[in-house]
């Protein structure tokens, strides 16, 4: 693998787990979200 | 966000010839985002003019449920259907025929998601909505994707209902049920199906043909082809008058509805009526297919967006 080529795999990697973070962090948010409206709700 | 990414990814893992190729835009592009977003649509008017309303968290919720459900079922249709991609046109740069992500994570990824978003709307909402997203899932991969796609030119027809379910899912979410008003929406875009993928086919038939896959222009031919777009939008006009019939909308979605059906029927009459060679096949380059294909997007969000606006705005 040549030195550019390395620096698109970690680019690329790096994106993937940002996005991951992200989706997780949102899920947290989605659950307590419906959580919370759930039990105002009743 | 998937497989391959924790296959490659880990911190130890050597860079290397077979490194995993994939961009976050190539998992979001699973997703078919464009479909995305007339589901999102459909199912959020179904949500907002059923009785009793939701509260505004598990409305984005469920909406949220049934995009990530549309594209999950996406991600399958393009696992399965990786090989007929990669000899047509139109699909081969998507991210599995392309080599940017492996076909087994693609699977993953789709399954993942289809669990997850009818648990979460199950969760959110009520199991009967999530009841028929699970049917979505697996009518759209099983009974479309799998079964009548290479199958048979009717594939379009009874998959279309697929693509027909947002709105009684959005309708089931709000009220935990499913009456004769969300049937009826069902059936609009049931009928809607038909004439606005085979205008697109009908210039796409190349693509078709090379795949082996039988769609209507590759087994009847062009002319047939026109008479049924024609036939259906014939059918579909009064369909969606049935909102009026029944009473659940006015004057203002009739006449929506009315003034939208006019131009589609003027357009499907083009398509018919197009110069063409003793086949079928146009001397206009598609001309009034592309612009039926097109304006069949537009008919679809303006008239459930006349829905939404008769009942939200004029009661």
């Amino acid at each position: 693998m040549t030195p550019e080529e390395k620096t698109a795999f970690e680019r690329r990697r790096r994106a993937r787990n940002w996005a991951i973070l992200l989706t997780l962090v949102g899920l947290v948010a989605l659950f307590y979200f419906i959580s919370m409206a759930r039990v105002l709700r009743g | 966000m998937s497989g391959a990414t924790v296959e490659n990814g880990g911190a130890q893992a050597p860079p290397n010839a077979s490194a995993d190729l994939s961009e976050v835009s190539d998992w979001f592009a699973l997703l078919k985002p464009r479909v995305m977003t007339l589901v999102v649509f459909t199912g959020l008017v179904g949500m907002l003019v059923a009785p009793g309303g939701i509260h505004p968290v598990l409305g984005v919720a469920a909406i949220l449920c049934i995009a990530i459900a549309a594209g999950a079922a996406g991600a399958i249709n393009m696992w399965y259907d990786r090989d007929i991609d990669a000899v047509m046109r139109r699909t081969a740069r998507r991210p599995i025929p392309a080599g940017r992500i492996a076909p087994g994570s693609a699977l993953g990824f789709g399954l993942v998601l289809s669990f997850a978003s009818v648990a979460v709307m199950g969760l959110a909402t009520n199991w009967v909505a999530a009841g028929w997203l699970a049917f979505s899932i697996f009518f759209y991969v099983v009974i479309y994707t799998m079964w009548l796609k290479r199958r048979t030119p009717q594939n379009i027809v009874i998959g279309g209902a697929a693509g027909a379910f947002p709105p009684v899912i959005g309708w089931a979410a709000a009220t935990g049920d499913v009456g004769l008003m969300p049937l009826i929406m069902f059936a609009i875009i049931f009928m809607w199906t038909p004439p606005h993928f085979w205008a697109l086919s009908l210039w796409a038939h190349g693509d078709y043909a090379r795949a082996k896959v039988p769609m209507l222009p590759v087994t009847h031919g062009a002319r047939e082809t026109r008479r049924q777009v024609m036939i259906y939008t014939v059918a579909l006009v009064p369909v969606t008058l049935a909102p009026w019939f029944v009473g659940f909308s006015g004057l203002v979605y009739a006449g929506v509805a009315t003034l939208l059906g006019a131009v589609f029927l003027a357009q499907s009459w083009r398509v018919l009526r197009e110069a063409q060679d003793e086949t079928g096949r146009s001397l206009a380059n598609d001309a009034a297919a592309r612009a039926t294909f097109r304006f069949s997007l537009y008919y679809l969000f303006a008239l459930f967006g006349a829905l939404a606006i008769d009942k939200l705005v004029f009661g």
